[in-house]
């Protein structure tokens, strides 16, 4: 679906579904369905989940996404705190209520400072 | 009332005639090799033992008449035929009884399924031949899958190209996962709500059943996808089948014949397709086949957790087929795996030799986990009395 719409960004998404729209809603809750999915299967893989992390375009800009994902993992002890998902804030925040299992966090990605950290530290290795 | 019940496969066929009021099998039997050299022909009368003789079946139509032959001559009567077809594709949401349009339509969805309807659909077409008053009854292994909601079994794929060739999840066992649901109700009544459904056999597929209400499936467009199985990959990268084209120069039906027939538990351990021979691999510390059940477990818990997703958590597991009637092993990894969720198993219970339905998991334990044998046979003979009144 979301092919389809071409190159959306994935806030006319949120709106689109939000609007009720049947192809936005689809594609929207597809979407959400399957983060939770595989998330569940990673939480599995390690016994357990401790933290979840939302990072990347999305992950760092679309509430929507990251209220619908938490939702469907409430029952993990995910437990969303609705005002603080809705901040846009510069760097890292917690998203999470405090009395929830498992916390919850915006951590933009920073893949670049992890290559020139590498860089250093191999470059160090082979001196 | 007495249902012969026909399950075919693609180069076999099974039957049996059962009473749906009593559920006893009065007669059962085999066709092996069919299209190939070397036919068997097996069959058994309750009470006796089993005989085996050649046969030649160069077709599926050969060996349903060498079936109807031998019930004749055993005079055991039936009043209505169960036939097991595995894809009813996007039109069927139950059972149905056989007309003209039903055929029709059972062979415009067999390119899902190449090597069954065809093979199902010429059965079919023999019995109704041969007796035309008799009640023939499709029942499809897609159709229980028909309640899953439109975010499950959508495949994210452009629009045009899923309208036209119905490219979605279908899903299979679905006639074994819906007795599982039904015989778990009948045991535990109104604290089952949010059923995992293990199928672990030759073939392996997971279901989470809420309320009835099938709510997503591990098998896809076709038996491939999901877990991990005797001779099946299960769930991969899309992508390698592309790669394995492009760098390996394989033909795409190499790769299908690789994906589903050289694959799974027989190429991870090297020896067999068949978990009773990697148990014993494993048991004398087989490098490979301890991978191999490693594999297929952990394949099979996380993608439970995914099912159980769908449901927003679970009751009951119920474990059936080969793998998960007799390997205690494997239910015992499974549930400890999911401790946090509050599984709880008795090992005594889990170890115990019994057949039969029963309950393997603690008291106390958060989700009741249950051994239920499935009895795919019965749900066809009674759909077969459903429909055919």
């Amino acid at each position: 679906m979301i092919a389809d719409l071409g190159k959306t960004p994935i806030a006319w998404h949120e709106a689109g579904a939000a609007a009720g729209d049947p192809d936005y809603v689809l594609a929207f809750d597809m979407f959400v369905y399957k983060i939770a999915a595989k998330a569940a299967e990673m939480a599995t893989a390690m016994g357990g989940m401790d933290a979840l992390v939302f990072t990347a375009g999305i992950g760092e800009h679309a509430p929507a996404v990251r209220a619908g994902v938490a939702d469907r993992l409430a029952w993990l002890g995910v437990h969303m705190d609705h005002a603080r998902n809705a901040l846009r804030a510069e760097g890292a925040w917690k998203l999470s209520r405090e009395d929830s299992p498992v916390e919850v966090y915006v951590i933009p990605t920073d893949e670049e400072y992890m290559i020139a950290s590498d860089v250093e530290r191999i470059l160090a290795e082979c001196a | 009332m007495n249902v012969l019940v026909v399950n075919a496969g693609s180069s076999s066929l099974k039957f049996q005639i059962m009473d749906t009021r009593t559920r006893e099998v009065f007669a059962k039997g085999n066709c092996e090799r069919i299209g190939l050299d070397r036919g068997i022909f097996g069959h058994a009368v309750a009470g006796e033992e089993k005989v085996t003789e050649d046969a030649l079946f160069p077709d599926h139509r050969t060996a349903i008449k060498a079936v109807l032959d031998h019930l004749v001559a055993l005079g055991i009567p039936f009043e209505g035929i169960g036939h097991r077809i595995v894809q009813g594709g996007w039109y069927f949401e139950d059972s149905a009884l056989v007309t003209d349009d039903v055929l029709a339509k059972i062979l415009e969805v067999a390119p899902l399924a190449p090597l069954h309807n065809y093979g199902e659909a010429a059965i079919i077409e023999y019995c109704r031949e041969r007796y035309p008053e008799l009640p023939n009854v499709a029942v499809f292994d897609t159709s229980f899958h028909m309640s899953m909601p439109k975010v499950a079994y959508t495949y994210a794929l452009p629009r045009d190209v899923v309208d036209k060739y119905h490219v979605r999840k279908y899903g299979a066992h679905g006639t074994s996962h819906r007795y599982e649901w039904m015989r778990a109700k009948e045991l535990l009544g109104d604290s089952c709500h949010r059923l995992l459904s293990c199928h672990l056999g030759n073939g392996s597929s997971l279901c989470a059943i809420e309320d009835g209400a099938c709510r997503d499936t591990t098998m896809g467009l076709t038996p491939l996808d999901g877990l991990m199985m005797g001779t099946r990959c299960g769930s991969i990268d899309p992508a390698t089948v592309c790669y394995l084209q492009r760098e390996g120069g394989y033909t795409f039906d190499e790769v299908d014949e690789m994906m589903n027939k050289r694959s799974g538990l027989l190429a991870v351990s090297g020896i067999s397709s068949d978990a009773r021979d990697i148990r014993n691999g494993a048991s004398q510390g087989d490098e490979r086949c301890l991978l191999a059940f490693d594999m297929f477990a952990y394949k099979a818990m996380t993608q439970a957790a995914a099912m159980i997703a769908s449901m927003a958590g679970v009751d009951t597991i119920t474990f059936t087929a080969g793998i998960g009637e007799n390997d205690w092993s494997i239910r015992k990894a499974f549930c400890e795996c999911f401790e946090w969720l509050g599984v709880r198993i008795d090992n005594e219970r889990n170890q115990a030799d019994e057949r039969g339905d029963r309950v393997i998991s603690a008291a106390g334990s958060a989700v009741t986990v249950m051994v239920v044998p499935t009895d795919e046979e019965y749900m066809i003979a009674s759909d077969v009395e459903r429909l055919a009144r």
